[in-house]
């Protein structure tokens, strides 16, 4: 087994707001190690992405706070960095894909602009070889004719083009982690297939590990090797991808399975949950995903279920599951 | 970019005739100068004279025509009233407005783009309150009331500032203090939504993703999106500060073009009006372009639309 690149143990996070206090992230552990792809599955709001943001300490303050836990990459505890330490970690060893292509580079800047930055910062390189290593990143994210690229700017590239700068600036100083937060969320169908096809190739020259944040069960049987799902700030379930698919063993796992969309079966109503999240604000007591739950029991009101583990890969917290 | 510069030029010429001649009817329709110069004493052979040497009693088109043909030649024509040529009165006077309209605005760019950048990093803070009180204080009161209630408390009451004129740097603190804030508290405010725009957008989450120190993300990522709009605005905020000069200076009884124009319309003085109109739009039209190629040079797809 390789090594553990990042470990999560026990992350809270929450949102200082008027109403109150915002547990948008409520307990959550997870690992990711050198040269896989962990994904982390769940609806808006479940609290993915402020799981990336609380990882880079990107939260906007002062109303987002990581209230308890840990985040260690390899080794150091990032929590207890200074902010400037926690700075040079940012784009060199950690880095970040954002969602939406369109608006995520600086429109003023050219492309070559914007990655030369970061190995500027990060890299202490001569200036000389400073372009060298920019076309290098054009090259790891297959863009073609880098050399020209480099002077173009956003507005002169196609979206899937614009996303695969996007990875260039993130993988332009060889990070040991990746937060892909949902990347292929705003692409064609086409390109989306060869984005992911992408991430693998990136992760096989490079060894990232990898954290893909998405909404979407189709893109995590692609990319991810294990895949931990995420609802209203927790982690339900956490298992290798081929046996989540499998052999789902939490309600809601099951459930988020089952809402994909098959070719094979024709005429048939598209499954939904019933319901919606519960607010983050007051969580009742018990199990989060108890008032839609479908096999719900009587002490999964009162209870919130301990985390139970099935194998050292395989965790689930479920009243059901023993 | 040099075909969009001579296209601008061409309606820029095209724009000063269409105000070369609304200017010069509408002088005209103001009144007839040669009832302020006649006295009742005067015959009438007196009278037609001068008239005559005037130019007086020609007609509005002949009048049109020769003011057009003098103009071209850099021939601005004479005073009526003062009979001096305008180009020596506007001579003696446009650096006294110069001294005053530069600093303003240089001032009032500088300080709006700093509170505002300020304003909206430190959004919601004291300090963003403060900025938004005193824009509010600032376009709520009107500026001319404000320039004689500082010349009444600094000036009269506690004795720090002059009252008018501008032998010594004290002297400019109250008149370039009101065009300021003739121009500061709108432009302040834009600069200040522009900048949360920007500071919410994607690419600054990026920027920081980066690992960037602060300093880079607001001052290189941040401002120069955030410019773009005020810096449009800038050309429009132009005739506000021939408007300030004009009410600054008659205030402080500044010897500038704001108190010659001012003084020339009550006088029907037409050469004097027509020249100091004339030479305002030439100023505002050429600014204006200025603006617009700093504009091209700051967001590139502009400056490639126009390639």
């Amino acid at each position: 087994m390789s090594n553990i690149v990042l470990q999560v143990e026990n992350l809270h996070t929450s949102f200082f707001t008027r109403a109150g206090e915002v547990k948008a992230i409520d307990g959550v552990s997870f690992y990711v190690r050198e040269g896989e792809t962990f994904g982390i599955v769940g609806e808006s709001g479940c609290g993915k992405s402020v799981t990336g943001l609380s990882i880079l300490r990107l939260l906007p303050e002062p109303a987002g706070q990581v209230t308890e836990g840990k985040i260690i990459l390899e080794g150091k505890n990032l929590l207890e960095l200074s902010k400037k330490e926690m700075r040079a970690y940012r784009g060199k060893m950690i880095s970040m894909i954002l969602q939406d292509p369109m608006t995520s580079l600086n429109p003023v800047y050219t492309v070559g602009d914007q990655i030369a930055e970061s190995v500027r910062l990060h890299q202490d390189l001569p200036e000389n070889m400073v372009e060298a290593e920019v076309v290098s990143a054009l090259r790891l994210l297959r863009i073609p004719d880098p050399e020209m690229r480099i002077k173009e700017y956003p507005f002169q590239l196609s979206g899937g083009m614009r996303q695969r700068v996007v990875g260039a600036i993130a993988m332009s100083c060889r990070p040991r982690l990746l937060i892909a937060d949902e990347p292929t969320t705003a692409l064609d169908a086409t390109i989306q297939a060869q984005y992911i096809a992408l991430f693998e190739d990136i992760q096989a020259k490079t060894n990232v590990a990898i954290i893909f944040i998405t909404h979407d069960f189709g893109v995590v049987s692609r990319i991810c090797d294990r895949v931990g799902v995420m609802y209203a700030g927790k982690i339900l379930e956490t298992a290798p991808t081929r046996e989540i698919f499998k052999a789902p063993k939490h309600p809601y796992t099951a459930a988020l399975i089952n809402s994909v969309p098959q070719l094979d079966k024709k005429d048939e109503k598209l499954f939904s949950i019933e319901g919606q999240p519960p607010s983050l604000l007051n969580l009742p007591p018990g199990c989060r995903f108890y008032p839609r739950c479908t096999v719900s029991m009587d002490i999964c009101k009162e209870q919130e279920p301990p985390e139970v583990k099935l194998d050292d890969n395989h965790s689930v917290s479920c009243w059901r599951v023993k | 970019m040099t075909r969009f510069i001579i296209v601008r030029i061409l309606q820029a010429i095209v724009a000063l005739i269409g105000i070369a001649v609304i200017v010069f009817f509408l002088v005209r329709v103001s009144g007839d100068p040669m009832a302020l110069i006649a006295s009742p004493n005067m015959s009438e052979e007196q009278y037609q004279k001068i008239k005559e040497s005037l130019g007086l009693d020609k007609s509005w088109g002949e009048q049109f025509w020769i003011y057009i043909k003098d103009m071209a030649r850099g021939d601005l024509g004479e005073s009526l009233i003062r009979e001096k040529p305008v180009t020596t009165m506007i001579g003696e006077s446009m650096p006294n407005t110069l001294k005053l309209t530069v600093p303003s605005f240089v001032l009032s760019m500088i300080l709006s783009f700093f509170l505002g950048v300020m304003a909206a990093i430190y959004r919601d803070s004291f300090w963003d309150q403060g900025v938004k009180f005193l824009a509010v204080l600032g376009q709520a009161l009107p500026v001319f009331w404000v320039a004689i209630m500082a010349v009444l408390i600094f000036s009269v009451y506690l004795e720090w500032l002059p009252v008018a004129g501008m032998s010594t740097p004290a002297h400019y603190i109250l008149p370039v203090g009101t065009m300021i804030l003739f121009m500061l508290p709108g432009m302040m405010r834009l600069v200040r939504s522009s900048m949360l725009d920007v500071l919410d957008s994607e690419y600054i989450k990026m920027a920081r993703i980066k690992g960037l120190p602060e300093r880079s993300v607001i001052w290189k990522h941040a401002l120069r999106n955030a410019l773009i709009t005020p810096l449009t605005i800038i050309g429009m905020l132009l005739p506000s500060l021939v408007l300030g000069a004009v009410i600054s200076e008659q205030i402080f009884n500044w010897p500038g073009m704001g108190t010659m124009i001012l003084q020339a319309t009550f006088e029907r003085d037409f050469p004097v009006v027509q020249s100091i109109t004339m030479l305002t739009a030439i100023l505002v039209l050429g600014i204006n372009l200025l603006v617009d190629i700093l504009y091209a040079y700051i967001d590139p797809q502009i400056r490639y639309q126009r390639a």
